[in-house]
């Protein structure tokens, strides 16, 4: 439109062709009447028309300028002469398109401030100018006069533009240009176009070229240029651009707006100081205000604006300008930026409904945008819609097109942590999982951060997420379960933060002192529960009394772990004065009775608990575990079975306790009639039932674990070990016993992961006893003594002693048996009042002098055969005491201690037979090894004798060589005197000579110096490795003695067998219902 | 050797916990655990154990004593108790299945020996704890009955039932154990209680329930006023047996598993005990009066007995005592800070 007017101060209008009126263009008035009744009297050619509106509209009189437009079609359709009407409906097109600009391209139906709903709308407008250019085109075609004109392609791109028809467009301003190149807003609308598309580089060309063309070009080139030259990273030239448009055109508003934007940007770097950052921003702040002020109808200007009101906490004006930019955005980023602050406007202002409109309205048009979804899911949080806040992160952070958001992963991990109605457990682990991983997340880029800052200070929103206490406290909650390790270093990181804001929570000393008390390192929680009991009863109110006695508990419990019994019982006597109801520290009151053996206090405690919290889960769990404890097993299965009943019938620690009591009843009955048996596969039955209920409730239960294993390794399901009959052969049993030991070795070693204690280990001891692994056997057991805390477990002693006696007995091991005297010993040190254990020792006794006799003198010793002889006789006294003992009740047979006291006086009858046999063993072998030794001598002797001789000879040689050397040394002189004299020689001669004679030189030389020397060296050698050899004859030799004697104690064996099977087995079952019995109890420990 | 500096005299009860005694003597004793110690009044040690031997030590060199002389033949079975005489010329142990023998330590050979296992009466039963009257010609022994019986200390008729006492009870007794005036036996039992006997008449004075698990050992005061008992509740009680009924002075906690040693020293103000516990191994001294542990010293193996010794050390001295564990190793420890021996 610019071209359209020549330059020039006024204008002439002639009227009639005789009369001109010259118009002051400088001075129109703003009224057009006067001009138009001119115009129409004078019936002007229609350019004039089109001029003087031009030139209202230059001065901003759009509506006179509209009206004269308006009034020529008019005067001319009246006149007949519509033909010449396109240049003025080009006019028209192009008024309402400059309406259009400043018309809302969106009318908010629910705005608050700024009401649009009087104003036409953008599309209105556009559609008007669409139709005003179609009227146009038609009356150029009637008129003859075509379509098309610079005038009409150029008002259609235009128009097009506005329609953001950028295809049609281009091609009406490439057609204006195929014409006129340097058609400047051909030129601009082509780069326009071109910018859009993110072509800098030629639209900056382009901007340049107009610019060269016409410097005063109104719209202003160099704010497209600067946009050129920002987006190709030239920023430093983009704001010089901005700023020249500013000093050229001080009115227009776009160079203020964007110059006030890259100030506001640059008032937020940290490199400045605070009133650096305030002085940008307050520039910043005005030039925007200026650029709004100058176009009020800008959405780029209201946005930006909007944000300054939006921090200073002035919302009604705030919500105005973000309705404003809404209403007025011409690109989606706008558009979005628009809802996001009418959003945050209102999520500031506390109207939910509104934030959530927006947000919602602004994740529409961009659903990846990160401060919409937080937004939008912050709201949803607020209205309780977790499910859906979720679906708003996940959308934003997963693919496509993940977005990288710290903070919206926080978010999304910590709704993920917390469970949320109506979501099945197995859910809620995977969503802590995922919660977890979210995290993990989270501290890696933060790391990530802190590494690429290289430890400078990083971003303020990191540095904001990292120092939130609240979140490593949950990451803390979220490990858990999983990870101690993970759960201490978040809680570390959580109070170092907490430390650092100079107020520590107790929660946190609290939960750290837990973790080091699980961990068994007690005086570093027993510090950390003091402190936090200080800083929590510094808080005072309800809160801190309720932490405070939390962890007083705790305190108490680590008191009780180190044995600071008064301590702890202290403890607990004053918080149930404060707290009467509190069931916990009554429990470990009864706890601390029933550990010494005082039950009737603890029963009292307890049943005083149960009167208060009949239903109180833990309270059931601990009172069965008493019940048991204290040898109750018929109450305690009566206790479980309402818990089941009445309670929770899928309370896990009641179904391994009910599974428990059922097998002890079933294993321990002595029951053999049928219908005895068919009780007690009955109750293995039900036993494997709860333990499957328990394990499928928790998957995890190592209890229920291994309580399947202990039935399967018994084969209690089966034929328990042959004790229910049935056809299965002997071998067969054996062969079914290995397996079932097999299977149940693979679920304790699953099970040991989990509960490191002694029952896991006495049982794996079981299996590999009844596999004959007696070393394993051994080492498991030995394990178990020390996990049980103290050394005196006379289960356990009593098995390995079982072990090793078994183990002797195959092995035919002396040391073996001694270790076996010695654990019996023990066993029955620590436990004096147990019989049975004394007819033990007597029959390891009698059975090493047994065993004694019954292998080679060549495997025993003349000690130690006097030793289990002795042993063997005292044991026949022990025998006769235990025969003869007086109770009514002993844990073993009289008559089968009598029989073996009758036994061991037949087999020691023959030991002065074995210990003669022993002693002219032992004096065969010493007069062997003497000979041997003599020998060995003698031949030493000889050896040293013949080295002698060889010494001698050898020192024969060298005197002999030497005098040789001497002799040649003085030939070799004589012979170089005579060559000296035989200088005449050829030579040919002369080089042979001197070899022939050096030569030998070299020989002898060497052979002076190495050959007497090596010789005896060699012989020597050859002396020892044949000493050698004789040593090995030796040994093998000792080994040949060995060998028959090996043979021998098998054929005896074949007699002894079996009378040896016979007296060892109730003796072994005496072991056996002892082991069974203790293992039992530990089952549940 | 940590020798000490004598004349400078601590105060015993501002020192907390920490290394007050350390180490003197250790002497390898048997080829299996020691289950029983005691410093005699002629500043020896005799040591019993697992492996049926028992010895005889210098305390001041931890050699064997006498040198060049044999100790009594090893038994087929563990020494289980031992009492030696005030004068430490007699010395009485028993075995795991009840075989008393008598030592007179003078020549060394074995006086008599008792085999009380056999069953020569209805209720003729094995002993199992010793303790040797300081004043008379007897000695006492307890067992699976729970009475006491006294015996004839004399070789002639050594072992010979004398008296019975009887506890009502039929509870295993752990341990039994002369007042140091002789006018008193204390025995305690499997399950806890402690029965206090006047030996005169033959009655039972009082029953001490303080305990509802294992006393395995007791220890008197030199004055004959304070019973000390070591329980597998874990915890040591002082009892004052001059006032009656209870008489349950204090109780000392601390040690994490059973105890299964006690005594007290010479002066009366201080208590020792030997722990139990795989985990922690360790001997306690406890100040008497402040009722709290003075020193923790930790031993390699489970302390079965540990014994003070009788000569009084200097006044505000701390003392020496010797220990035997489950590592048959025998300990002579001195007080590291104050008198010492």
């Amino acid at each position: 439109m610019d071209d359209l007017t020549p330059p020039g101060r006024s204008f002439d209008i002639e009227l009639g062709g005789q009369e001109v009126i010259t118009v002051d263009l400088d001075n129109l008035d703003p009224n057009p009447d006067d001009v138009l009744d001119l115009l129409k009297d004078g019936q002007c050619k229609i350019w004039v028309w089109t001029k003087l509106a031009g030139e209202y509209w230059r001065r901003g009189y759009l509506e006179a300028a509209e009206k004269i437009a308006r009034s020529a079609i008019e005067s001319f359709q009246a006149n007949g002469a519509s033909s010449s009407l396109p240049p003025i409906y080009s006019l028209l097109a192009n008024i309402q398109i400059a309406h259009a600009r400043k018309a809302p391209k969106i009318i908010l139906s629910d705005a608050r401030q700024d009401n649009m709903k009087g104003e036409k709308s953008k599309e209105e407008y556009i559609r008007e100018a669409a139709q005003l250019l179609n009227t146009g085109d038609k009356m150029g075609l009637e008129s003859g006069e075509g379509i098309g004109g610079t005038l009409s392609f150029l008002t259609r791109g235009i128009q097009y533009l506005a329609m953001r028809s950028m295809d049609d467009a281009l091609r009406s301003f490439e057609g204006v240009l195929a014409e006129k190149p340097t058609n400047l807003v051909a030129l601009l609308g082509k780069a326009r176009i071109l910018f859009a598309r993110r072509n800098y580089r030629e639209a900056l060309k382009i901007f340049q070229d107009v610019l060269r063309y016409n410097p005063g070009c109104i719209p202003d080139p160099r704010i497209g240029i600067g946009l050129c030259l920002w987006y190709l990273d030239h920023k430093p030239k983009a704001i010089a651009a901005w700023q020249r448009s500013l000093e050229v055109n001080p009115s227009e508003w776009p160079a203020q707006l964007l110059l006030g934007l890259d100030t506001i940007n640059s008032s937020k770097s940290e490199t400045l100081t605070e009133a650096e950052k305030a002085g940008l921003f307050r520039h910043g702040t005005k030039l925007i205000g200026d650029a709004f002020n100058a176009n009020q109808k800008n959405a780029a200007a209201a946005n930006a604006l909007c944000e300054v009101f939006l921090r200073k906490g002035n919302y009604t004006r705030a919500l105005k300008l973000a309705e404003r930019t809404i209403q007025f955005a011409d690109t989606l980023k706008i558009l979005t930026e628009g809802y996001l602050r009418a959003g945050r406007v209102s999520h500031a202002e506390g109207s939910t409904g509104f934030a959530t409109k927006y947000y919602s309205a602004a994740v529409e048009e961009q659903p990846k945008h990160i401060l919409g979804a937080i937004g939008l899911a912050q709201m949803q949080m607020q209205n309780d819609e977790m499910a859906a806040a979720i679906h708003t992160l996940d959308t934003l952070l997963q693919a496509p097109n993940p977005q990288r958001s710290i903070e919206a992963t926080v978010m999304l991990a910590s709704l993920r942590a917390h469970p949320r109605p109506g979501v099945s457990s197995s859910d809620v682990a995977q969503e802590r999982t995922k919660a977890r991983e979210l995290f993990d997340r989270v501290t890696k880029s933060l790391e990530i951060d802190d590494v690429r800052l290289n430890g400078q200070a990083i971003t303020r929103p990191s540095r904001a997420i990292a120092d939130d206490m609240e979140m490593h406290a949950e990451i803390a909650r979220l490990w858990q379960y999983e990870s101690l390790e993970r759960m201490g270093k978040a809680l570390r990181e959580a109070l170092r933060i907490s430390e650092s804001m100079g107020l520590v929570d107790p929660r946190l000393l609290n939960n750290l002192a837990a973790l080091s008390h699980l961990e068994d390192r007690l005086p570093e929680a027993r510090a950390l529960y003091e402190q936090s009991l200080v800083s929590a009863s510094g808080l005072g109110g309800e809160a801190g009394e309720a932490m405070s006695t939390t962890i007083l508990y705790n305190l108490a419990r680590v008191y009780e772990d180190q044995g600071e019994e008064s301590l702890a019982r202290d403890a607990y006597d004053k918080l149930i004065s404060r707290h009467p109801e509190y069931v916990d520290a009554k429990i470990r009151q009864a706890q601390m009775f029933s550990s010494i053996n005082r039950h009737n206090e603890a029963h009292e405690l307890l049943k005083q608990c149960l009167a208060s919290q009949n239903n109180n889960l833990n309270l059931r769990a601990f009172y069965t575990y008493f019940l048991i404890q204290t040898n109750l097993p018929k109450p305690a299965k009566e206790f479980v079975f309402a818990t089941l009943k009445d309670h929770d019938k899928h309370d896990v620690f009641s179904l391994c306790a009910a599974g428990w009591i059922i097998y002890h009843q079933a294993r321990e009955s002595r029951d053999s009639s049928p219908k005895g048996i068919e009780e007690r596969k009955r109750g293995f039955q039900r036993t494997a039932e709860f333990y499957e209920k328990a394990l499928h409730l928790d998957p995890q239960c190592a209890f229920a674990a291994q309580g399947l294993a202990i039935i399967t390794a018994e084969d209690a399901l089966g034929t328990l070990g042959g004790a229910f009959g049935g056809v299965i052969s002997p071998a067969e049993e054996a062969q079914k016993r290995l397996k079932n030991a097999c299977e149940a070795l693979d679920v304790f070693a699953k099970v040991r992961e989990s509960i490191d204690d002694g029952s896991v280990y006495f049982n794996m001891g079981h299996c590999y006893y009844a596999r004959d692994e007696f070393d394993r056997a051994i080492e498991s057991y030995e394990t178990a003594l020390t996990r049980y805390n103290d050394s005196h477990n006379v289960s356990i002693l009593l098995c390995l002693c079982r072990t090793w006696y078994t183990k002797a007995t195959k092995d035919q091991s002396f040391t073996a048996m001694n270790q076996a005297l010695k654990y019996v010993q023990m066993a029955y040190h620590v436990q004096p009042n147990d019989k049975a254990i004394l007819y033990n020792i007597a029959m390891v006794q009698q059975k090493s002098a047994e065993m004694l006799f019954a292998i080679s003198p060549a495997k025993r010793s003349l000690r130690a055969l006097q030793r289990v002889i002795d042993q063997a006789a005292h044991a026949q006294k022990l025998f006769a005491s235990l025969a003869s003992d007086k109770s009514t009740m002993v844990p073993y047979s009289k008559e089968l201690a009598d029989q073996r006291r009758k036994y061991g006086d037949n087999m020691l009858r023959k030991g002065d037979e074995h210990l003669e046999a022993q002693r002219q063993f032992e004096a065969e072998t010493q007069a062997r090894v003497d000979a041997a030794r003599q020998k060995r001598q003698a031949e030493k002797e000889r050896q040293e004798a013949q080295e002698r001789a060889q010494r001698i000879r050898a020192e024969e040689l060298r005197r002999e060589a030497e005098k040789l050397a001497e002799e040649r040394r003085i030939a070799r002189e004589q012979a170089m005197e005579w060559t000296k004299d035989m200088r005449v020689d050829s030579d040919e001669e002369r080089e042979k000579r001197p070899k022939k004679i050096r030569k030998p030189k070299n020989d002898v030389g060497s052979g002076d110096e190495a050959e007497p020397k090596k010789k005896p060296r060699r012989k020597l050698k050859k002396a020892a490795s044949e000493g050698d050899t004789e040593e090995q004859a030796m040994f093998s030799q000792d080994e040949e003695i060995e060998r028959p004697a090996k043979k021998r104690p098998v054929k005896k064996r074949v007699v002894r067998d079996e009378d040896e099977e016979e007296t060892a087995r109730p003796q072994k079952k005496q072991f056996k219902s002892k082991a069974m019995l203790s293992d039992t109890d530990d089952d549940m420990e | 050797m940590i020798q000490t500096q004598s004349g400078q005299f601590r105060p015993l009860l501002i020192v907390s916990r920490g290394d007050l005694y350390a180490i003197d003597i250790v002497q390898n004793a048997q080829s299996d655990a020691v289950w029983g110690v005691v410093w005699t009044s002629l500043d020896t040690a005799i040591s019993i154990s697992a492996d049926g031997s028992i010895k005889q030590w210098l305390a001041a060199s931890g050699q064997p004593h006498p040198a060049n002389s044999s100790f009594p033949p090893q038994h087929t079975l563990g020494l289980v108790s031992l009492s030696v005489s005030p004068d430490a010329k007699r010395a009485i142990y028993n075995s795991l299945e009840g075989l008393t023998s008598l030592w007179d330590l003078t020549t060394g050979e074995i006086a008599a020996k008792y085999e009380s296992y056999a069953r020569t009466s209805d209720d003729a039963e094995p002993s199992w704890s010793v303790s040797i009257n300081p004043q008379g010609e007897t000695y006492a022994s307890c067992g699976g009955s729970g009475n006491v019986f006294i015996r004839s200390a004399q070789p002639t008729n050594f072992g010979e039932r004398l008296a019975t006492l009887s506890s009502g009870r039929h509870k295993f007794g752990m341990h039994c154990s002369h007042s140091p005036d002789g006018r008193r036996i204390a025995m305690s039992s499997e399950t806890g209680q402690i029965f206090l006997f006047d030996i005169e008449s033959s009655s039972l004075i009082t029953t001490y329930t303080s305990h509802a698990m294992s006393v395995r050992n007791l220890a008197w005061s030199p004055d004959s006023s304070l019973l000390l008992s070591a329980s597998d509740d874990k915890r040591l009680v002082l009892h004052d047996v001059r006032s009656s009924p209870g008489g349950t002075v204090a109780s000392f906690t601390g040690h994490s598993s059973w105890v299964l040693s006690a005594d007290i020293s010479p002066d009366g103000r201080l208590g020792l005990s030997g722990n139990s516990s795989s985990a922690d191994k360790s001997i306690k001294v406890w100040d008497i009066g402040a009722r709290t542990a003075v020193s923790t010293v930790q031993d390699t193996g489970e302390v079965w007995s540990v014994s003070w010794r009788p000569k009084p050390s200097a006044p505000g001295g701390i003392g020496a005592f010797v220990s035997g564990g489950e590592d048959g190793v025998v300990r002579w420890w001195r007080g590291a800070g104050g008198g010492g021996a």
